[in-house]
Order: structure tokens, then sequence, then C-alpha cells
């Protein structure tokens, strides 16, 4: 185990993640970051950015979270990829384990993010890569002239349903039998476009076919078979929480971290921001929130002398 | 000679840590004769679709799909290679 107490150990090295070390560093607390996978998080799969604040002309996810990695660094943030399998509270002191070892902190801040739902249907493992796909804008020029499906309900789905479109012959948007979680504006414009097909109240309950997939069984309204070429799957993701029961952080029924007004759980000196919180679910939103993490979490190493 | 193709796009989250391993590892071996495939380009995307590609990042040994999707371990890149004829 590491002799070394930081100031703070932010768990999670995306928006919210980084912007909470940006604040921290900033006012020289010693600081860590650990991101088991890769550093900048979900947003960096974004293909472009258009809704973050300071960039009218828009900006790719990869060079946006490039920005906010070094502007973390610049203050003196320490990133490890390390993978947080654990988080314990022994009061004043908070300790996280990672698949390396053990780090110690006077406070924590969780920015664990969210990670992508499966559709755990029949036939969806078995056909990844052969016509199951999780990524619209990087697997769709495959599907040129061919026909797909778009599963999901969110704005992620909708948005690649607007991507395939220009490739695909044909395009079935199946958002579920809950249909879309919003009225997204883009969904005017796509019921309008003559190569997509909304079906609308069923679910996908099998992927099928032979060496590729060849057709998706539904049930619910609407057909029982489609014969297409791909299946996209874009779900609504679920916070990965998982890190939190040892040391007794409530969640709520969906598994978001509760938080009250200063970004703290129900344990003292532990935070949470970003997407695991369920809240906003934005880039900016997520940024926000490790911000004022951050800045309840100086308060708090303040407190302890 | 092994030819060894990655496919790739430019837009994809995982392809730049699937393009970094790929090439340390086909730096290597002399007898790999490696290729990146943009399948962001015309070029790429016909090679792709030629091979009934439909992700990215997939690697292809000799004309042959073997591994599709990230991630994939160093060690089963050093296999395809070293058992390739």
């Amino acid at each position: 185990m590491s002799e070394e107490v930081y100031d703070v150990i932010i768990v999670g090295g995306g928006p919210a993640g980084l912007t909470a070390a940006i604040y921290t560093a900033r006012h020289n607390l010693n600081t860590l970051v650990l991101e088991g996978r890769k550093i900048g998080g979900k947003a960096t799969e974004a293909h472009w950015v258009e809704n973050y604040p300071g960039f009218p002309e828009g900006i790719s996810g990869q060079d946006l979270m490039e920005n906010i990695i070094q502007h973390a660094l610049r203050f003196g943030a320490e990133i490890r990829n390390e993978t947080v399998v654990g988080l314990s509270d022994f009061g004043e002191l908070k300790m996280v384990t990672t698949r390396m070892g053990f780090y110690q902190a006077k406070s924590v801040v969780v920015a664990t993010g969210v990670s992508r739902k499966s559709l755990s249907v029949p036939g969806e493992n078995e056909y990844k890569g052969r016509g199951v796909s999780y990524c619209g804008v990087c697997d769709g020029p495959f599907f040129r002239d061919k026909t797909v499906a778009i599963v999901g309900g969110g704005h992620e789905a909708v948005h690649d349903i607007g991507v395939l479109s220009e490739a695909a012959a044909k395009v079935y948007a199946i958002p579920g039998k809950k249909g879309y979680s919003d009225d997204f504006p883009e969904l005017a414009r796509i019921k309008e476009d003559p190569k997509v097909e909304l079906i609308i109240g069923a679910d996908v309950k099998e992927i099928g076919g032979s060496d590729f997939v060849e057709y998706v069984a539904l049930e619910g309204a609407g057909p029982k078979r489609l014969s297409l070429d791909g299946v996209f799957i874009i779900l609504e993701h679920v916070p990965t929480s998982s890190i939190l029961g040892e040391a007794g952080v409530s969640t709520d029924a969906g598994g978001c971290i509760v938080v009250d007004g200063d970004m703290e759980t129900n344990i003292k000196g532990v935070f949470a921001a970003g997407d695991c919180t369920c809240e906003g679910m934005q880039i900016v939103t997520a940024a926000g929130m490790g911000a004022k993490a951050a800045l309840s979490a100086m308060k708090h190493v303040k407190s302890l002398g | 000679m092994v030819r060894l193709e990655l496919f790739f796009s430019p837009v994809c989250p995982y392809c730049p840590s699937a393009r970094k391993l790929v090439s340390a590892v086909a730096e290597r071996y002399p007898r790999v004769e490696f290729v990146e495939v943009n399948t962001y380009t015309e070029e790429g995307i016909e090679r792709g679709m030629s091979m009934r590609v439909m992700a990215v990042p997939t690697v292809a040994v000799d004309g042959e799909i073997k591994l599709v999707g990230w991630p994939f371990e160093e060690k089963d890149l050093v296999s395809l290679i070293e058992s390739s004829p």
C-alpha cells in the first residue's frame, strides 16, 4: 500500500472527474485521478460536440477531452490508468482499492459515469461484429446501401438514425415499447425521411441469421420479423457504481448515486458527480457537477485541519 | 510475408488504442507487411466491404478476418502472426 495520503482521490477520468481534478489541483490539493478504461471517458466517443460552451463551431469529443486532460495535468493532477475495485470508509481516511494496490485519501469524488446497456437477447453476442454494432458513426459506412435497424429510444439512438440514413438504403427505427424518451427535434426530420420506417410499440426479442445478421424478431405491435443486414444497439445507459457497496454509499432504485446540494453522498467526505448521479447526462453538466464536488471536497479537507 | 491489415475509422473511439498496439507489435516482425485501412475513404470501405468487415477496429491476416472489436490482447495478435505460414 502506498504510504502517501492524497487530499482527494477522484474515481473516474471523464468530464466530471477531470474537472474536479482541475479545481482541486489548482488549489494545491494533492490530487489523484484513477480511470480504468479510456481516460476522458465516454465523452471521447462523441463524434462531434456542438453544445459545449466555448466551441461555437463544435469540437470532437476526443479533442475536447484531450484539452480537459491537459488542463488537469497542467495544475499537477496525477492521473493513473488503474481500475478501481473498491472503496472503504475509515472516517477521516478513505481507502480506494485498485487492481494494482491501495490508495488513501482524505476525500473521494466518485465520477464513474455510465456504461452501455446491452439488449440481452439471443443472437446479440453471437453476431457482434457480424451485423451487430454499438456505434453508428464507427460502423455505419459498412452498411452502405443495406438495410439496418437502430434499436434505442434515447438521443444517441435518434442521432444515429440520421447518421445511418445517409449511407443505408433503409433504416428501421425501433425505440422499444417505451418509445422515445423525449420529443427530440431531430425526430420531426426523421419522420419525413422516406428511407426511415418507425416501428412503434415493439421490442426486439431475437437477432438471427447465418454467418451474418439476416433478421430481427420482434414482439409487440407491428411486424414480427424484419429482414435486414445490421442492427445498431444504442440503448440508455446505467450508472457504473458497483464499487460503492462496501463503503455503504447510497444509491436509488436505478443505481444512481444519491447526493445532496453539495454533491456529498451519505458518507462524509465522499462526493459524487456526473452521469453516475443520473443528473443532466451532458458533458457540460458533468463538468459543472465535478467543479461543485471539488469545491465541497476542498472545504471538507480544510475542515480536517 | 504476412499481410496484417487493421481496419479503422478516424471517428472510432477505440481505434487509436488498437492502432497503437497493432503497429507496435507489427514493428517487431520484419516479415509482417502492416497496412492500416481507413474505412472513411472510398478505397478503405470498398476493401472492407469486399471482405465482409462490419466493425472497426478489425484485424485481418492474409485476407482473413481474425479479430473484431476492442479490446483484444497483444498475445492473441502475436499468436496470429507467429502461427501464419
